[in-house]
């Protein structure tokens, strides 16, 4: 589903970020990034989801290389792909259907396809009473979480979040954890970076352990 | 289509939460346009009274009193001959006393013993004669024919109302190209303001995977908007303002139907124009 195949990153002339990172993620896997800050998680995440370039080393997601692609061609291939953020990145002027309903409408879904598609998010997540508040209105695991509905509107090939409980209480955390492990379990792939290792540390998901731009060791 | 559709649900999101802003870009727009327009009407009024005047203008060819009818004949041939001459009416010295009384009342001819009024030939001139030096190359040319005694005109303002509406139009053009960078640059301007304002939001719905075109197309149809209601509004008050004027001072006329379309289609494309340049300036997708 997701190959990652001997990635170099840098900026100017110092040492690399990312120094020859290969990893898989198969069909339906969730996995772990893990790894202290600067380690080179986000920057990977940035170039799976084309926010950057790699200097060598190719991504491919499902058949698509990522990394022999067209300018033109990064809108679509964003498609194919969820992301969620540590600071949920939601429209403000947006109400919680609203953000949901912007990944349909970009998609191209019909009026009809999308009410019901939002409706079915919200519940997923657990916000259908929420569906008209403001991102404002909401709190910070109920923002992630329309985060996460969003990312998972177009029903993606893999599921990126970076630092998703960054922002949150321990509760909230592992209420998140808890709702993207039942998000896996439905057959979505997910890659998850966090720093915080002892949050995830029961979870029965491969780890991948990522320090200085090199992944150190990966755990079942 | 889609996208258009989208396009104004965002502009109703947008308006909603700016409004503000957008009556404020509709108003500038509208003032910008007003000058515009009172410009392009006054120089339609102008011409639209110098043709008046050309079509209305006429010269009289007097004639000797002791003329043949050999060197008349001669004269006719030659007023007729003139490519700047579309009508020729003969007024004997009769015709002319009566109009005299006519116009006068018979007092003013009761103590005349005779008729001390020439005959004369009404010449109705081409619109054409009024271009360059052809006005007085044709009086000049009247006075060297054989039986003229003298010619008569009125000291012509077509000439002063020609250079005048040269000027206006002259001066139209350039304000209106001044109003019409005007207009794009406020409408960019309040463009490149909501830009900035919805940086975030740009970067999210990239992140989302919306096109160029997606992001932009609101924004598009947004300055063209304004513009059109910017142009329309002042449409709407010179429309007034000429009524009142046709009421009160002078009848002058307005822009027709075709005038009035281009004149707020103009004021679109500005908008549109505007918005696109803004975009290409400042959103980086």
């Amino acid at each position: 589903m997701l190959v990652i195949k001997n990635i170099v990153k840098g900026y100017g002339p110092d040492e690399p970020i990312l120094k020859d990172v290969s990893f898989e993620l198969t069909k339906g896997e969730m996995a772990f990034l893990v790894g202290p800050s600067g380690a080179g998680k986000s920057t990977l995440l940035k170039l799976i989801y084309l926010e950057e370039k790699p200097d060598a080393g190719e991504i491919i997601v499902g058949y698509q290389n990522f990394t022999r692609i067209k300018r033109k061609q990064v809108p679509r291939l964003r498609r194919q792909l969820g992301v969620i953020f540590q600071d949920f990145k939601l429209i403000a002027e947006r109400t919680a259907s609203e953000n949901i309903a912007l990944a349909l409408e970009i998609a191209g879904k019909s009026k009809r396809e999308i009410t019901v598609r939002v409706n079915e998010l919200l519940r997923l997540v657990g916000l259908a009473h929420r569906k008209n508040n403001y991102p404002h209105q909401l709190s910070g695991g109920e923002c992630q979480r329309v985060a996460i509905a969003r990312a998972l509107a177009n029903e993606p090939l893999v599921l990126l979040a970076d630092e998703p409980t960054g922002n949150l209480d321990y509760d909230n955390s592992q209420a998140l954890l808890k709702l993207m492990q039942e998000i896996n379990i439905r057959g979505c792939s997910i890659l998850m970076a966090t720093h915080n290792i002892h949050l995830i540390a029961d979870i029965p998901r491969r780890k991948i352990y990522l320090e200085k731009g090199q992944i150190r060791e990966q755990t079942a | 289509m889609r996208n258009f559709i989208i396009a104004l649900r965002e502009i109703r999101r947008a308006m909603f939460h700016q409004f503000g802003t957008f009556i404020g870009s509709v108003l500038t727009v509208f003032l910008a346009t007003l000058v515009a327009g009172s410009f392009a009407q006054i120089t339609k009024n102008t011409g639209i009274a110098l043709d008046r005047l050309k079509e209305e203008a006429s010269i009289e060819v007097y004639l000797k009193s002791d003329i043949d009818s050999l060197t008349q004949n001669r004269l006719q041939n030659n007023l007729v001959a003139n490519r700047f001459v579309t009508n020729i009416l003969f007024v004997s010295k009769d015709r002319a006393l009566f109009r005299l009384r006519e116009t006068f009342g018979q007092q003013m001819v009761a103590g005349l013993k005779t008729n001390p009024l020439p005959a004369s030939y009404e010449v109705t001139l081409e619109t054409e004669v009024y271009e360059g030096d052809n006005f007085q190359a044709l009086i000049d040319s009247l006075y060297k024919i054989a039986g003229v005694e003298d010619v008569g005109y009125v000291p012509s303002a077509i000439p002063k109302l020609k250079l005048i509406f040269k000027i206006l139009t002259f001066l139209g053009l350039v304000m209106g190209l001044l109003v019409m960078v005007a207009t794009g640059f406020i409408i960019g301007n309040a463009i490149h303001v909501k830009i900035a304002e919805r940086r975030n939001t740009f970067y999210i719905m990239r992140l989302v995977g919306a096109s160029s075109g997606f992001i932009r197309a609101p924004y598009l149809v947004t300055g063209t908007i304004i513009g059109l209601l910017g142009g329309a509004l002042s449409i709407a008050v010179l429309k007034l303002a000429t009524v009142f004027i046709a009421r009160f001072m002078v009848p002058i006329s307005f822009f027709d139907a075709v005038e009035i379309a281009c004149f707020i289609a103009a004021s679109g494309l500005i908008g549109f124009s505007g918005s696109h340049l803004a975009l290409k300036k400042y959103l980086e997708i």
